[in-house]
């Protein structure tokens, strides 16, 4: 018998490349470099506001949404199993997810100005999963569920929503540190009109465009919206895994390695939302806060899936 | 305003409350309880507290989540560099989840949570309606009203009720005030949150106190039971199903289902078979899951001397078993089976038979007898020497199967469900207050406005901003009425 009960029969073997596969790669490839051009566009949408610009940065994007999309239906229709089984996969989803979120809620909260670190680390992140396609292999028998539908989407549209809340929080303290310098030098200059300009003066020329910006009471805000979605939904993945645990495993929750992660995870950004209702702690150490939950989320998802055996060790 | 000297001081300071989000006034109340107690429940309902306690145990359960748990001590040996194991062993980093210490975090976790719920979510409330001064308000708005103030009232609370506030109207020292509170029920999202905890934390604990569960192991006609549920289970077939996947450095293959066929007496019910499959546990009346955990083919030897059987364990092998000859420094040490029973154990690029066979190595003076390891199709015989012979039979399947009967999975169900419910309550909801007054001025009037929220007023600047322009709509004349490029002007450069 094996070690331990509760063998997963994952071979996480690396298949040989066959015509399919290079097919939805294509696509996947094509995805890739969209989105980096997206970024730079949205990028270059800093400097030159115009609704033009913004169109094409969206286009690009949607674009690159698209040719993801046909990646992974086209991976589905090969395996004839969901393409998020193997750590490719469910990166790619994170991708997909994270390009999504990040379109609404730059619909409803305007968060346009956040696209360059969103589109930048998605596209890092769907660059990265490229070393780890391992073509198209069958689903383990774990796998084979319909909780797979909904757990693992799930959680891994927190991950996108934390992505884009860390994104938020990067530019809240950009933008909280260009306000704290303008007041510093204000406080320093004999008029307003001239504090302002010599606060433009004393910022380094790349930074302009946090001029353009909301004010870093609102990001905060945005921030605290895009987390609290994300905190819904890992605690609906949370528990939905559990679900499915009971039904393959035996047990709700066993203190997988995979499982205290996202519980301390989970744990970062209640925290978080525990310390927003203080007046004290919202701002720069509700942004810190937001960053280190990412980083834990970074370690829950590739250090627990690449460097740590578990029951989720799937590669 | 017409605030007296005392009740100006009073609502000057509820105002400050209300920007600060409500603090809890339970540190301005009188104090029932005696000093040391007082601090005690100060510290566990200050908010940093748990905090700081949910950081030490995410650092905890980091910990035990990189280090493995519950491994014997050579393991962490074999494992990490010598000072590290030497960490590990010392500090018990092996043991993290059943430690005292990790233990102590949950329940001071979950104390602390507890007081917070009492002493500052329950308490937590809007100010009650009295008059107030609303320039104090972060969210405030004062508009010049062409109407006498009867007529600016009415269109007032006409537009506060087609945007959703619950009004009340007052008349207060010959001014009419409107007091309105909107999703003010989603206060209760995070008691409702907490709640859910309590729930789940008592389906926990239930099922602990009264459930069980365990593994066992069955070979292919083998009989096990359950003790604590009093009935047994017998493994008639075990059958898996293996998918060759092509890889670079050869085929290998991929378990896709396995399933035990089973046959289960004793919960109640006359014997009935069942068939268990990974994702589908069979469920006794009494609740007991059974799961489909693992499989294994063991291999099988019938070992002879002169043509008599020995009686020497040699079937359900595993990797690595041995198999002593009495009477000879003989030995027999099993490797795997190779063949279409379990071809998963087949190495990728080694060709996979078309019938079972084992390989195993025979050892005479713990040295090899051969270069390589013996290949015995099943059927085959094998002289080892010393008159001993083996003969391969067909491998004999096994399955791990899981139980377990947990009482308390109902009510962490339905304290997820609460805790979801909360989440969604808290955290996609926000509680306003809105205020608004009638301010009689010569032929007209002017009207204030203001609002707060449980969570700041930064979250609602946006609804404030546009109840105020239909504020301004609806009392101020249209001469009155800001320039429309003025009014852009306000609108953030991303909106």
């Amino acid at each position: 018998m094996p070690d331990t009960l509760y063998s997963q029969y994952n071979a996480n073997v690396q298949t040989a490349m066959t015509h399919q596969t290079l097919v939805y790669m294509g696509w996947y490839e094509a995805a890739v470099a969209l989105y980096l051009v997206a970024a730079i566009v949205f990028a270059g949408y800093w400097f030159l506001r115009t609704r033009e610009v913004l169109a094409c940065a969206i286009a690009a994007t949607v674009g690159g949404l698209g040719c993801q999309i046909v990646s992974l239906s086209l991976r589905a229709a090969y395996s004839h199993h969901v393409p998020w089984n193997d750590l490719y996969g469910s990166l790619s989803v994170v991708a997909a997810w994270a390009v999504i979120l990040f379109l609404v809620f730059g619909a409803r909260l305007s968060i346009w100005y956040a696209g360059p670190l969103v589109l930048g680390v998605t596209d890092a992140l769907l660059a990265y999963a490229k070393g780890w396609n391992k073509g198209l292999e069958p689903l383990v028998p774990s796998l084979q569920s319909p909780w797979i539908f909904v757990h693992v989407p799930i959680v891994l549209a927190a991950y996108a929503a934390f992505l884009i809340g860390f994104a938020t929080s990067v530019v809240y303290l950009l933008k909280h540190w260009d306000e704290e310098r303008t007041l510093r030098v204000a406080g320093r200059s004999v008029g307003a009109a001239v504090a302002a300009e010599t606060a433009a003066l004393g910022r380094p020329a790349w930074l302009a465009w946090l001029d353009g910006v909301p004010s870093s009471a609102r990001l905060d805000v945005v921030s605290y919206r895009v987390i609290a979605v994300g905190e819904i939904l890992l605690t609906a993945g949370i528990i939905l895994g559990g679900v499915w645990a009971h039904m393959a495993w035996g047990a709700y929750w066993q203190w997988d390695p995979k499982e205290t992660a996202a519980l301390a995870s989970w744990a970062i950004y209640a925290a978080y939302l525990h310390l927003h209702t203080r007046p004290a702690w919202r701002g720069p150490r509700a942004a810190w806060f937001s960053i280190a939950g990412f980083a834990s989320i970074l370690f829950c998802y590739f250090g627990v899936n690449i460097w740590i055996s578990g029951l989720h060790s799937y590669k | 305003m017409g605030i007296a000297g005392g009740e100006k001081a009073e609502a000057v300071s509820s105002a400050h409350a209300s920007q600060a989000s409500h603090a809890p006034r339970a540190s301005h109340a009188p104090q029932p309880h005696p000093p040391w107690l007082e601090d005690i429940l100060n510290l566990l309902s200050n908010v940093l507290f748990p905090v700081v306690v949910f950081l030490m145990w995410a650092a905890a359960t980091t910990v035990g989540t990189i280090v493995d748990q519950n491994q014997p001590a050579q393991h962490y040996y074999d494992t990490y560099p010598l000072p590290v194991a030497n960490l590990i062993l010392r500090l018990h980093l092996d043991k993290v989840f059943h430690s005292v210490p990790y233990i102590s975090l949950v329940v001071l976790l979950l104390v602390s949570m507890s007081v917070c719920t009492f002493r500052r979510v329950i308490p937590k409330r809007f100010p009650p309606d009295r008059r107030v001064m609303l320039d104090r308000f972060g969210l405030h708005a004062i508009l010049p009203a062409a109407d006498d103030p009867a007529r600016a009232a009415t269109r007032v609370a006409g537009v506060l009720r087609a945007r959703g506030f619950t009004l009340r109207e007052r008349f207060l020292e010959g001014e009419t005030w409107f007091f309105g509170d909107k999703q003010k029920w989603a206060r209760y999202g995070v008691l409702v949150a907490h709640l859910g905890f309590a729930v789940i934390a008592f389906g926990v604990f239930l099922g602990w106190l009264r459930g069980f569960s365990g593994q066992m192991v069955l070979y292919q006609g083998q009989t096990g039971g359950i003790a604590q549920a009093g009935m047994a289970l017998r493994l008639d077939h075990f059958h898996a199903l293996f998918q060759p996947v092509v890889t670079p450095s050869g085929t290998t293959y991929q378990a896709q289902k396995f399933e035990s066929d089973v046959t289960i007496w004793g919960d109640g019910t006359t014997p009935r078979r069942a068939a268990i499959l990974v994702n589908h546990p069979y469920v006794t009346q009494g609740g007991v899951y059974v799961y489909q955990a693992s499989y294994a083919f063991a291999g099988n030897l019938r070992i002879t001397r002169h043509g008599v059987p020995v009686g020497v364990p040699a079937s359900h092998l595993n990797p690595q078993d041995a198999i002593f000859l009495p009477g000879t420094s003989r030995a027999i040490e099993y490797g795997l089976l190779l063949g279409p029973s379990d071809p998963s154990q087949t190495p990728p690029g080694v060709p996979l038979p078309k019938r079972d066979e084992y390989a195993l190595w025979i050892f005479h003076d713990n040295i090899p007898t051969t270069n390589r390891p013996l290949l015995v199709p099943v059927g085959a015989s094998v002289d080892v020497g010393d008159g001993y012979r083996l003969t391969a039979l067909p491998p004999t399947p096994s399955t791990g199967l899981t139980y377990r009967y947990d009482p308390g999975q109902g009510w962490v169900a339905l304290g997820c469900l609460i805790l979801v419910a909360g989440f969604v309550m808290a955290l996609f909801f926000v509680p306003v207050k809105v205020y608004a007054r009638i301010v009689p001025a010569g032929d007209g009037c002017s009207v204030e406005c203001a609002a707060t929220t449980t969570k700041g007023n930064a979250i609602w600047e946006d609804d404030f901003g546009a109840l105020a322009a239909e504020l301004r709509r609806a009392v101020v004349p249209p001469a009155a009425q800001p320039p429309a490029a003025a009014a852009e002007s306000q609108v953030n450069v991303y909106a």
